[in-house]
């Protein structure tokens, strides 16, 4: 039991050492604000969270290059301002990362496009909630509340 | 002279004899009614031809599964799916649809689909197994991130004629299945126009010669005017307006489109109520296979079907079924259709029909009856059954075959193990997503497939204890008074309830425990510090927290309310529970992901929303409390079941006289809800922990559950305390637990032992997180 224990904590210090290695960076410009509904020629972009500190328990996991392609493939569709097609994609990379503050970043801009501020203001909550303070995803987050709020 | 000629022409006119007459007046109304009735008949024709041909069902469709790197799936998951999905294991994968195993590897050929938010095309893939699941993905031109499966059809809503259809188009059909009945039953069917003499005389020849019905004696379009126009009465009158029929539809259509209307329209088969029609359904239902996939023997089969659907129906008279495939073989091979070699093969070939029908209408009645409710909210009843929509569910197939085997397995050993009547006990379950807030699986009752009384969703039992984390919670919210340190009296207590009697409620034990930390209040479920709680913090704070977790049925607020006198649904439990499990955030439990029109256009769709009710430093706390009660206090006995070092959370319920029993907790992935009982409300020897617990812990070992993630928010702090005093106390020291904080909560006070050292402390979650 304790050699699994120890085990467990070795893998748990591993994992907390991947997820504090460095990112790839953003494909697109980083300081690009979230745009204001329908008139956006750049999407915010999909940055990755810095990793937290020390935190009790489990470590989140980097997101995973599933999570990543659909990101990606969300953003595009974004950019083509098929907000629908982005949000299918949203869903899809939430089902397989529900605490990625990237996905909520997605869904919440896609939402704001369609002008469903309400949803979009408590999605973006919702990732900020998983954001570490200060990561560049919880700025863009913070910035797209603030466009939300400036909208009504 | 005039009158001369007058009187000639009359002569004449009355020299006509009468049967003369007769006929030529027979003749002409014979020919303006022959006119008038080709123009109606003609008028049919054309309406029913052109517009919707068919009144086609709903199709439900469960969630697509994303195939990953990383994802928590063994190799005997995924082949059980793609069994589910028709896929077929096979020494070399060359064509979508086909599977084949080796190892810990599985090679695979992904059919295309159409999802409701994009195409999905056909691939070829390479999937590596270890034990943690998916280890690689690789597709024909190297490393692949996510591909996903096709859905399956989890259930349809149908027209009260129950006729059931694909429609498929001409370019779908294999080459071999469209020349083989032609072949069989048409051979001149691009030469006539609609009735074929010929055709008759060949077809009359062929039977002699085989020495039974190979051919038929109508042609396609006679047979198409049959079944689409006319009913299958037996008389001259029927069959001269089939020709008529036939000859028109022949005249303003072209032989493609007829074809084509043969091929949806032909009837295939029934199962249950519903008839199958169409090679395209008829091929699913058979073979769990799209009609592309068929092979020579599986549409020869189909072919000979086509003469009589029963009579040869290959689950019922496979032998029979067989013979018939193989004349249609035969038949095939002299017409050219296909060579003799590869007629020998087919015909050595067994049916190779599925095991169990590949479509049914209502393998998850409880499931489709939750979709449909809300479906119904929201469109016409005609709609729903007749205009061929795509509904896109999150309906979890892998999910909900756990939900089911639990529930029958393990429902059966409680009346074993407790000696109750064999069926005497009934029992729900709903399982959640975590964060989508996807129902992922639900069961009605212990039967699976069984459409009866959807008690997940209609039966409104007593919560018992289930309903305590709403008693904390409203208590953790006001961190100036409570944290999980702070003294809870356990002593007796007596209200006076105006009108009524005294309510005194007791522990399950009978015993009191005095003063106890709020988090082993909670652990144990002790009922007098809960009641005592919630009456110091009020009735209506306790109803508004139960409201903002997501409750929105009848909330009396009596004091029994806090012991959860409350009747509610096992799925009204899980969207309680599901806003605990997010962290705070409420989110409605969806079923639906989108509905689409039969040709891909959006109806509807139905994003993800969510609401935070609940700050996380609260919840943290909270997660903390019901990780207690799953490691040190009434849900513990998951860990049988469960690995050890899994961390859940829960609570267990059960309601006076244990009539009901509870419990309701989390993983990492899902929120599970189940209730057992009795529908007659009787008594049982079960507790939330001896009855529910061991279905919720069976379901959650079998979908291989991954720890709750529980991460310490910004805001709380963890410090010693010694949980005898609520006093500030050290590692080591005795009595000493590391518990959370909402910042600025800590208690002040120091026990004897701060900052001192001492040895052995046995906490399990130090023990879990720090060795």
């Amino acid at each position: 039991m304790r050699q699994q224990l120890r085990i467990l904590a070795i893998a748990t210090l591993a994992l907390l050492a991947a997820a504090c290695a460095p990112m790839a960076p953003a494909p697109t410009d980083t300081s690009a604000p979230v745009p204001p509904p329908r008139q956006a020629p750049e999407p915010p972009p999909p940055e990755v969270e810095e990793r937290p500190t020390i935190r009790s328990g489990e470590p989140r996991q980097a997101p995973n290059s599933a999570v990543a392609s659909l990101l990606d493939q969300g953003w595009t569709l974004y950019r083509r301002d098929d907000f629908q097609g982005a949000l299918g994609v949203a869903s899809r990379a939430q089902r397989i990362d529900s605490r990625s503050p990237e996905v909520y970043l997605l869904m919440a801009s896609a939402q704001f496009s369609l002008y469903q501020l309400a949803v979009a203001e408590q999605v973006a909550r919702k990732g900020l909630a998983f954001a570490q303070s200060g990561s560049p995803v919880s700025r863009q987050l913070q910035s797209l509340l603030a466009r939300i709020a400036a909208s009504r | 002279m005039a009158r001369q000629k007058k009187s000639t022409r009359k002569k004449n006119r009355t020299r006509r004899p009468f049967w003369l007459r007769l006929t030529l007046w027979l003749g002409v109304w014979g020919l303006v009614l022959g006119v008038v009735a080709i123009l109606v008949l003609n008028g049919i024709v054309r309406a029913k031809f052109e517009g919707a041909k068919w009144a086609l069902p709903a199709h439900v469709y469960g969630r697509s599964l994303d195939l990953y790197q990383g994802l928590s799936l063994s190799a005997n998951r995924l082949r059980w799916e793609l069994d589910q999905l028709g896929y077929r294991p096979v020494a070399t994968v060359a064509s979508p649809g086909q599977y084949r195993v080796s190892g810990s590897r599985i090679e695979l050929y992904t059919r295309k689909f159409q999802f409701w938010d994009g195409a999905e095309p056909a691939r070829r893939l390479t999937l590596s197994f270890d034990s943690g699941g998916i280890s690689d993905l690789k597709g024909s031109d190297g490393q692949l991130d996510v591909v996903r499966l096709e859905p399956m059809v989890m259930g349809g809503i149908y027209p009260d004629h129950q006729e059931d259809r694909v429609l498929v188009t001409l370019d779908e059909v294999p080459e071999h299945l469209l020349k083989g009945l032609l072949a069989v039953e048409d051979r001149d069917y691009y030469d006539h126009f609609g009735i074929s003499f010929k055709g008759i005389a060949r077809a009359l020849m062929s039977n002699i010669m085989a020495g039974g019905t190979v051919q038929g004696g109508s042609t396609i379009t006679q047979q198409l005017v049959k079944n689409f126009y006319l009913t299958q009465e037996r008389s001259l009158i029927r069959k001269g307006v089939e020709a008529v029929m036939a000859v028109l539809l022949e005249v303003h259509y072209s032989k493609e489109d007829i074809l084509q209307a043969y091929l949806n329209e032909v009837f295939l088969g029934q199962s249950g109520k519903r008839a199958i029609h169409g090679f395209g359904l008829a091929s699913r239902h058979f073979f769990r296979q799209p009609i592309q996939e068929l092979d020579v023997h599986q549409s020869a089969l189909l072919i000979g079907m086509v003469k009589g659907a029963s009579f040869y129906d290959p689950w019922r008279n496979p032998e029979r079924a067989k013979t018939r495939r193989n004349l249609v073989l035969d038949v095939m091979a002299e017409q050219g259709v296909i060579s003799q070699d590869q007629a020998s093969a087919a015909k050595a070939r067994p049916l190779e029909v599925s095991a169990t029908p590949g479509t049914t209408t209502n393998a998850y009645p409880d499931y489709l009856q939750l979709v449909k409710e809300q479906l119904r909210r929201e469109y016409r009843e005609e709609d729903l059954s007749s205009a061929g929509l795509r509904i896109f569910t999150h309906f979890d197939p892998q999910v909900q075959r756990q939900v089911e085997a639990s529930a029958a397995t393990v429902v059966d050993n409680l009346e074993k193990g407790y000696r109750i009547d064999a069926g005497a006990l009934e029992t729900a379950a709903v399982v959640v997503r975590i964060g989508t807030a996807d129902i992922l699986a639900l069961a009605g009752g212990r039967k699976p497939g069984y459409a009866g009384f959807n008690r997940a969703v209609d039966a409104r039992r007593q919560v018992g204890s289930t309903i305590k984390p709403a008693v904390y919670l409203a208590a953790l919210e006001r961190d100036s008074a409570y944290t999980l340190a702070t003294p809870i009296d356990d002593s007796p207590l007596s209200v006076k309830i105006p009108g009524s009697s005294v309510w005194e409620p007791a522990n399950y034990e009978k015993r009191s425990h005095g003063l106890v930390p709020l988090y082993a209040a909670l652990g144990n479920s002790y009922n007098q510090a809960t009641a005592r709680l919630g009456l110091s913090l009020g009735l209506p704070t306790v109803s508004q927290t139960i409201r903002r977790l997501g409750y929105e049925g009848s909330l009396p607020e009596v004091p029994s309310m806090l012991l959860g006198s409350t009747d509610m649904s096992p799925l009204d439990v899980a969207t309680l529970y599901h806003t605990i499990a997010a962290e705070g955030f409420y989110s409605p439990l969806r079923t639906i992901s989108a509905v689409y029109t039969a040709d891909n256009k959006p109806l509807k769709h139905y994003p993800f929303a969510t609401e935070q009710r609940f700050s996380p430093q609260v919840m943290h706390l909270l997660h903390y409390g019901m990780q207690v009660v799953m490691r040190e206090g009434t849900g513990k006995g998951a860990y049988r079941r469960l690995p050890e070092g899994l961390v859940v959370a829960g609570k267990t319920g059960t309601t006076n006289d244990q009539r009901d029993s509870w419990f309701a907790g989390f993983s990492g992935d899902y929120v599970g809800v189940v209730w057992v009982g009795r529908d007659d409300n009787g008594k049982m020897p079960l507790t939330g922990a001896t009855g529910a617990l061991q279905v919720w812990s069976d379901i959650m070992a079998g979908v291989e559950a991954r720890s709750m993630p529980f991460i310490k928010p910004e805001g709380v702090t963890y410090v010693w305390v010694e949980t005898a005093t609520g006093r500030l106390s050290s590692e080591g020291c005795a009595g000493a637990r590391h518990l959370p904080f909402i910042d600025g909560s800590e208690p002040r006070d120091k026990s004897s032992c701060y900052r001192t050292q001492g040895p052995g402390v046995v906490d399990w979650f130090k023990e879990l997180f720090e060795r």
